[in-house]
């Protein structure tokens, strides 16, 4: 019986070691049952008073906060400059001058770490711009480009440390975009004669090339460099639940 | 190879009830260590694994065993073969690192007193120097 018992220990044991991602030997010495005492009068539980852990820097447990949302700030993305008409932004207005605004690209974004180096989420981004044009004839014309993403994505961390996590990732989704035309404040139908319906679902992809997570365990800030139709530089905050 | 069992200080905790006592051989240690990283606290010994001959984890909150701790530790402080390496008291946490140079072993010992003590051993063939790599 006692041989029996002992096997079935040591097969806890292994078990318990091997479930972990790494071995904190200390973790040995940790008594996690519970003796119970009883005694004729009275019935008394007590846990034993865990170790005390040689260094703060071994709290960090990446699987106390699985969940992070942030949002984010960056530059257009290259393909959806070239989608939405990358002539626009970079015309050079040569008859009577004009000028292109720029809005930026702002995101949402989520992610559940499902693994230590593994997380999965969604993005929804807005990116947009606006053109103008001085014609000779007097005329102004105006383009307005605003468009929705909507991505999901997979990020493989590759350093995952309380502080900072670096990873690079993949995304895929929708691209919701609209390209409106203006004559003098007038809207001009599209290039399917429409003045209505004008948004355009178009299938959106994206690689974070390289992307950086720093700051707490809670709160962090971010930083990625993106490729497709994502914001190509991107800067923002998040926290982690 | 020395066994922990024979140690004069730190052997006689294999048998007591107010002790809980943990010996890992090196042979142990690198089973271990063959898919996951093996730590002790914040000191990751994977890649020290080579030198380390024996890990023994001494641990208890009982006054009967923490008062031999104590014991076994002005003892050792008291040793010249023993150098201190570290001691620092943080919030009544006070962790202790001594190190022995020895032909046959070196030895590490880390002391940590706080609601519990918990004392680690590691012997093997090492300099303190290579400690300093020891932790994450």
């Amino acid at each position: 019986m006692k041989k029996i018992l002992l096997t079935l220990s040591l097969f806890a044991f292994s078990t318990a070691l091997m479930a972990q991602d790494d071995i904190n030997l200390l973790d040995l010495v940790v008594d996690t049952t519970t003796t119970t005492t009883t005694t004729t009068t009275t019935t008394t539980t007590t846990t034993a008073e865990p170790y005390e852990p040689i260094a703060p820097a071994d709290t960090y447990d990446w699987r106390a906060h699985r969940h992070s949302l942030s949002v984010s700030a960056g530059t257009p993305s290259f393909v959806s400059m070239a989608l939405g008409g990358f002539s626009g932004v970079f015309n050079s207005f040569e008859e009577g001058g004009g000028h292109t605004v720029i809005y930026g690209s702002y995101g949402l974004h989520y992610g559940f770490n499902a693994l230590k180096w593994l997380r999965v989420g969604g993005t929804l981004l807005y990116n947009g711009y606006k053109t103008t044009e001085y014609q000779s004839n007097g005329h102004e014309h105006t383009t307005h480009f605003d468009e929705i993403i909507i991505l999901g994505r997979v990020d493989f961390t590759y350093l995952n440390r309380p502080k900072v996590r670096l990873y690079s990732g993949l995304g895929a989704g929708i691209d919701l975009s609209m390209d409106r035309h203006f004559c003098n404040g007038e809207i001009q139908p599209n290039e399917d004669g429409e003045t209505t319906n004008l948004i355009h679902p178009f299938p959106s992809w994206n690689v974070t090339v390289f992307g950086a997570e720093f700051g707490g365990e809670r709160v962090f800030g971010l930083a990625e460099l993106n490729w497709g139709f994502a914001d190509v530089l991107r800067v923002g905050l998040g926290v982690r639940f | 190879m020395l066994l922990f069992a024979e140690n004069p200080t730190f052997g006689k905790y294999a048998t007591r009830q107010d002790v809980k006592y943990v010996s890992i051989s090196h042979t142990m240690l690198k089973a271990m260590s063959a898919k996951k990283t093996v730590r002790v606290g914040n000191m990751s010994l994977t890649d020290m694994l080579e030198y380390i001959d024996n890990v023994l984890i001494i641990s208890t909150a009982e006054p009967s065993g923490m008062a031999s701790v104590l014991s076994d530790l002005k003892t050792l402080q008291a040793d010249s073969d023993y150098m201190p390496l570290l001691e620092k008291n943080i919030g009544g946490q006070r962790d202790l690192s001594l190190y022995r140079a020895s032909d046959e072993q070196d030895e590490f010992v880390l002391f940590s007193l706080a609601n519990a003590y918990t004392v680690v051993i590691i012997t093997g063939h090492f300099t303190p120097e290579q400690f300093q790599s020891f932790f994450l």
